[in-house]
């Protein structure tokens, strides 16, 4: 079993391709242009999201 | 801000699925508006860019050299330790397009016709009454507003939330999503210019394959896109298998990064449901793309014209129910659907493969057979190698490992 915790993100590295959002089961992580905000009363902690991003800006 | 209180149809999304739902609808006289999120209709590009000659001719696009740039005559196949297999026919079968201006096109060809576009414009969430989705909230340039629609068509890509918003569950299980990451290199030399190249493996390309889409020459050096996609969940990052294997690549190394693109493609969990009462999802927001090569282009804008066709038949009737909308879902299963479905399961197979037995595979193929057995598209020769292989008897034992 994985630890629960929280993706971490680092915004230096987004590309704003939104396959975060893609895998996200909870609708938690919101891109408008060149802003990626994650909510975390939404955030299930499943880590889908850190997976799917092509260059680990969420981990 | 220019637009009106209320529209036949309101599109979420200027990709290629929207802006040909713009049109198809304009041309039926349909009001109807598109909402882009980003502040330029055609970037950023989330996309290798390549589009085979069956879909201009299936969809009646003419391709103009501003944005069909390069022609392409077929593909190189590289097996793992790098044996080729090329593949090339006397017509060109595609070509690689400059998306930014192709969308140009058709954002013009749209506003044209009389749709009204809008970008910076992010939809939010949608409106209903009751079981009813009757438009949406969006946000442009800070300011909030809402417009209603008979039909809210979500073509929003592979993200697809404001479906989900809507409450039909479009979210993307992991398995089912390839992770993309591309340059745009220039000043390099490609060995095949005029073909697509693409190379397997799974040291590199977990599941998927990395990719030379050649876009064109200046001063005798070639530029285009190089790029790879993998299984959503592997641990490493597209970025990193990219990268690596460009480190084995002396020729291409030398050349410039001019772009870098990141993308996500849903291949294979098709939706059995694609519409809900007064919406339809389009294109990657609907899982629309060929579960094999990754390409969505063509296949979401022949799911636009279908989605066209419903919603002004609903509309004439005035029956803008879930019910009567999921036509469009079983007219796109015998069109397309139940084709890719079959192709989710050759993928399954193909991506079982392992590098040592795909070296095998290719040592006893040659491009002749690829070329006899592919006959047309650019992108088949993967599903061609497959069936090559189900009437091979040395080859079928090795596959035979891999049906289980
Ligand atoms: C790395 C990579 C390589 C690919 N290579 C190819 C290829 O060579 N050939 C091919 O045919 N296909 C390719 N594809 C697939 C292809 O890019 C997609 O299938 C295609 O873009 C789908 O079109 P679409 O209109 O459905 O979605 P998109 O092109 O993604 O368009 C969706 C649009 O909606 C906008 N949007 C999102 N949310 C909102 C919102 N809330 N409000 C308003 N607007 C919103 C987005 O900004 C975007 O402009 C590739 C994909 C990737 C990731
Ligand atoms: S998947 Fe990664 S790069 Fe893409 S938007 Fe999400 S965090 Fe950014
Ligand atoms: S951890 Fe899971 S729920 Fe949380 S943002 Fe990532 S994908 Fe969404």
């Amino acid at each position: 079993m994985e630890e629960k915790r929280f993706p971490e993100f680092k915004p230096e590295l987004c590309m704003y391709c939104a396959g975060c959002v893609a895998v996200c089961p909870a609708l938690a992580l919101n891109l408008n242009e060149t802003k990626l905000e994650l909510n975390k009363e939404k955030c299930i902690k499943c880590l889908a999201c850190t997976k799917i991003c092509p260059v680990g800006a969420l981990r | 801000m220019d637009f009106e209180k209320e529209y036949d149809i309101v599109i979420a999304g200027g990709g290629p699925a929207g802006l040909r739902t713009a049109i198809k609808a304009a041309e039926k006289k349909l009001k109807v508006l598109l909402l882009e999120k980003d502040q330029e209709i055609g970037s950023p590009v989330r996309c290798g860019e390549g589009l085979g000659m069956g879909w201009f001719n299936r969809l009646g696009i003419k391709p103009d050299p501003q944005f069909a740039v390069q022609s392409i005559y077929g593909a190189v196949l590289y097996s793992p330790k790098g044996k080729k297999l090329v593949v090339r026919f006397d017509k060109a079968s595609g070509y690689i397009i400059e998306r930014r201006i192709f969308e140009k096109f058709l954002a013009r060809e749209a506003a044209s016709k009389g749709a009204t576009l809008i970008a910076k414009a992010t939809v939010i969430d949608v409106l209903k009454e009751g079981e009813q989705v009757t438009g949406v909230k969006f946000v442009h340039a800070g300011e909030e507003f809402s417009v209603k629609a008979k039909v809210v068509v979500a073509a929003d890509g592979v993200e697809s939330t404001v479906a989900r918003k809507a409450g039909l569950n479009t979210t993307n299980a992991l398995y089912n999503v390839d992770s993309g990451y591309q340059y745009e290199m220039a000043g390099v030399k490609f060995e095949h210019p005029d073909l697509i190249a693409l190379y397997f493996s799974n040291k590199y390309a977990n599941r998927g394959y990395l990719w030379i889409f050649p876009k064109g020459e200046i001063n005798g050096k070639n530029y285009g896109n190089v790029g790879v996609g993998i299984l959503g969940s592997d641990t490493k990052t597209a970025k990193k298998c990219l990268d690596e294997w460009l480190e084995t690549q002396p020729e291409l190394k030398k050349g410039s990064k001019i772009i870098v693109n990141a993308g996500c493609i849903p291949v294979g969990g098709l939706l059995d449901k694609m519409t809900l009462n007064g919406l339809i999802a389009v294109g990657d927001a609907a899982h629309q793309v060929n579960p094999i090569h990754g390409g969505g282009m063509g296949i979401a804008m022949e799911a636009a014209d279908l989605a066209v066709e419903v919603i002004a038949e609903a509309i004439e009737k005035n029956d803008l129910s879930d019910e009567f909308l999921s036509q469009y879902t079983k007219k796109w299963f015998e069109l397309r659907g139940n084709k890719l479905q079959s192709l989710v399961k050759k993928r399954k197979m193909l991506e079982a493969i392992s590098d040592e037995d795909f070296e095998t595979i290719v040592n006893s193929l040659s491009g002749e057979d690829v070329l006899k057995l592919a006959g047309g598209d650019m992108l088949e020769s993967a599903k061609v190698v497959t069936k090559k292989l189900m009437k091979n008897p040395k080859l079928a034992t090795i596959l035979l490992k891999y049906l289980k």
